[in-house]
């Protein structure tokens, strides 16, 4: 079947049907065209979707205080909320669920850092050791902030990686004193955080050791604490169950949102999930319709042709060719149409996101490309479709019998 | 070559059924030349199409080269015809986008005889029957009479027993029919069974016999020049009865 004579009449024919010819390229090189920019944009779209949530674990719940805006039990609005080490200790031994937990005291004011002679400004992240977990914080060298650190108050610093390039150089920064501002801290690891380079200015302290030394007393600025596993209802339960012990232990309504921010990652992160879900359900939706619209277009024109072709066949018949002979050619014709224009429209599809991704970086929309097998896939589909489109009408012209097609109007 | 016994053939039209053939029987030896007559409606294309194995019977037997030929597979038909039959049609059907070579080799393409042979046997024919500067041209550059060469040339291809003519000279004026019924005539001489449909008697006078069809049977059966055996009173070929008693007197004692 695919002798090279067979291949010379299937050239001649298409160069000489050459509107249905360009009719069946276009609309096969512009549904596989279409095809791949949807999906590669729809997967740009979700990796600038993954990118948002990149720097933070999406199993956390962040707790942050702020003002009261009801009054209870006699207490005015407008109270601010003071968080201190006692709720960070209330939460870490009896909220069950809780695998890892922090808190945060944070400094006010710029911070001056000094080593020999370098001096810079960076902002400071006075922690607990769970902190790494939250922040998806990578110690490249040394440690990070530890247990006996906290228990010990000790004066110990981790920096972040544009910290040690600015302040350290080329040397080793673990072991090295570093003054921040005015008390001498020693460096006991580097960090890197995907977060970027806005995360890896900061200096880490372990929280205990900043109260005492900067005059925190006991006071916090935010607890954060991942859930591990658990599924969203639990988290979402854990939230609630976290608002009705803090409107407790601070005196304030329980549906006073206002009062205290507990922001459950999860629900979002599932939020986001279940849009990232239905935005690939919609593209594929759109990527099958655009496809079968193809399919129709290829089958119409192939229909048409061979209608336009039955004396044609008539009198390839009169003369000696069988019903294969002319079903064969036609679907050799439809086969290798489709596959060669097919593959075009892959090729420029592949070009248009080679294109798309090389515009400035947006934050939603970020490296749009294609997975080439489902590329291959749908052009595999529309050759067949082609290949079926092309083969029923002419199994039904090759029936006809050669008087019929062949008789004088 | 060519035997029918009792065929008959209806077309359904509709709820009617219209007998087109009611009962031919005829038989056309190897290396005859015949033509077939009658007027539109008399059943001479359906008789042609039954011969040519393009349509089938509904009764009766049909044997060419002495193989029965019923209700045949179309790839059984198709090989058939590519090996007996040459078909030569009024409006010439030339396949438009091949050039009058191709158009020639196209049958032994459907043969699977190799390139360069078809083209060298197309170009052999093309000769043959005088358009060898025309084989690179398409039959829009043709004129009918060239048109209806280029078809003859591909209908001997292919080296068949038969050349069935539907009405080959339908299309073309005086001289280039008779051009055409030379060309003919040669390759009867050849030793090629020809078969013409025409409804014009001045071209079935340059066959050798002619067989008349009316209303689907067979009216009248004739050699060229001799009397017609009248198989029905109605038709009467009074010239022809004429020409044979004149033979007869002029063959008198020497």
């Amino acid at each position: 079947m695919f002798d090279l004579d067979t291949w010379r009449e299937v050239f001649d024919t298409l160069r000489h049907h050459k509107l249905s010819t360009a009719l069946t390229g276009f609309s096969v090189a512009w549904g596989i065209l279409m095809l791949i920019v949807l999906l590669g944009s729809g997967q740009g779209l979700e990796r600038g979707i993954e990118h948002q949530f990149r720097d933070d674990a999406v199993n956390s719940i962040w707790i942050t205080p702020g003002e009261t805006s009801l009054p209870h039990r006699g207490l005015q609005p407008g109270r601010e909320i003071q968080l201190t080490n006692s709720d960070y200790d209330d939460l870490r031994t009896t909220l069950d669920g809780v695998e890892h937990i922090t808190s945060r005291f944070l400094l006010q004011g710029r911070n001056t850092f000094t080593y020999r002679n370098e001096t810079g400004t960076f902002p400071i992240r006075s922690v607990h050791p769970d902190h790494r977990h939250l922040e998806n914080t990578q110690v490249v060298l040394g440690r990070f902030v530890n247990e006996i650190d906290i228990r010990e108050r000790r004066k110990v610093a981790v920096i972040g990686r544009v910290v040690r390039d600015e302040l350290f150089g080329e040397h080793s920064p673990i072991g090295e004193p570093l003054q921040i501002n005015g008390i001498v801290f020693k460096v006991v690891g580097v960090f890197e955080d995907s977060g970027g380079d806005s995360e890896m200015e900061i200096v880490y302290l372990p929280i205990s050791t900043a109260q005492r030394t900067f005059g925190g007393t006991d006071r916090i600025a935010q607890l954060m604490l991942t859930t591990g596993q658990l599924d969203v209802d639990t988290t979402s339960a854990m939230t609630d169950e976290i608002r009705d012990r803090f409107a407790e232990r601070h005196r304030f309504a329980p549906g006073d949102r206002r009062a205290i921010a507990v922001d459950n990652l999860n629900e979002q992160f599932q939020r986001v999930l279940a849009l990232m879900e239905g935005i690939r359900f919609f593209v594929w939706i759109i990527g099958i319709g655009t496809l079968l619209s193809g399919v129709v277009g290829v089958s119409n024109i192939m229909m048409i042709s061979v209608q336009e072709r039955t004396r044609e066949i008539g009198v390839r018949k009169a003369l000696g060719a069988t019903p294969w002979n002319i079903v064969s050619l036609v679907v050799q014709e439809a086969v290798f149409l489709t596959a060669v224009s097919g593959y075009i429209g892959l090729v420029l599809g592949v070009g248009v996101l080679e294109l798309m991704a090389r515009l400035p970086e947006a934050e939603m929309f970020r490296q749009p490309g294609i997975d080439l097998s489902i590329a291959l896939y749908a052009l595999a589909l529309l050759v067949l479709a082609g290949g079926l489109a092309g083969f029923f009408p002419a199994r039904r012209a090759a029936s006809i019998r050669p008087i019929e097609a062949l008789r004088d109007e | 070559m060519i035997e029918l016994t009792a065929i008959e053939k209806s077309y359904r039209m509709g709820k009617n059924r219209l007998t087109v053939l009611r009962g031919i029987d005829l038989s056309i030896q190897a290396g005859e030349m015949v033509s077939i007559m009658g007027s539109s409606g008399s059943g001479k294309s359906t008789l042609m199409n039954i011969i040519g194995i393009l349509d089938d019977y509904d009764s009766g037997a049909y044997r060419l080269d002495g193989a029965l030929i019923r209700g045949l597979s179309e790839t059984r038909a198709a090989k058939l015809r590519g090996r007996y039959i040459g078909f030569v049609f009024q409006s010439f059907h030339l396949i438009p986008f091949k050039t009058a070579l191709e158009n020639v080799a196209l049958p032994l393409y459907y043969q699977g005889v190799a390139r360069r042979e078809r083209n060298r046997q197309a170009a052999h024919l093309l000769e043959r029957v005088g358009l060898s500067e025309w084989s690179r041209h398409l039959p829009t550059e043709l004129s009918g009479g060239q048109k209806q060469r280029v078809a003859i040339a591909r209908a001997l291809v292919s080296e068949p027993k038969i050349i069935l003519a539907d009405e080959p000279t339908g299309a073309l004026d005086t001289a280039t029919s008779y051009e055409v019924m030379d060309l003919l005539a040669e390759i009867h001489a050849e030793g090629v069974t020809v078969v013409i449909v025409t409804h014009e008697p001045d071209i079935a006078e340059r066959t050798r016999r002619i067989i008349r069809l009316q209303d689907g049977v067979i009216r009248s059966d004739s050699e060229v020049g001799r009397v017609a055996s009248p198989i029905h009173p109605l038709t009467e070929p009074d010239g022809a009865a004429g020409r044979t008693a004149a033979a007869r007197t002029t063959s008198g004692p020497a």
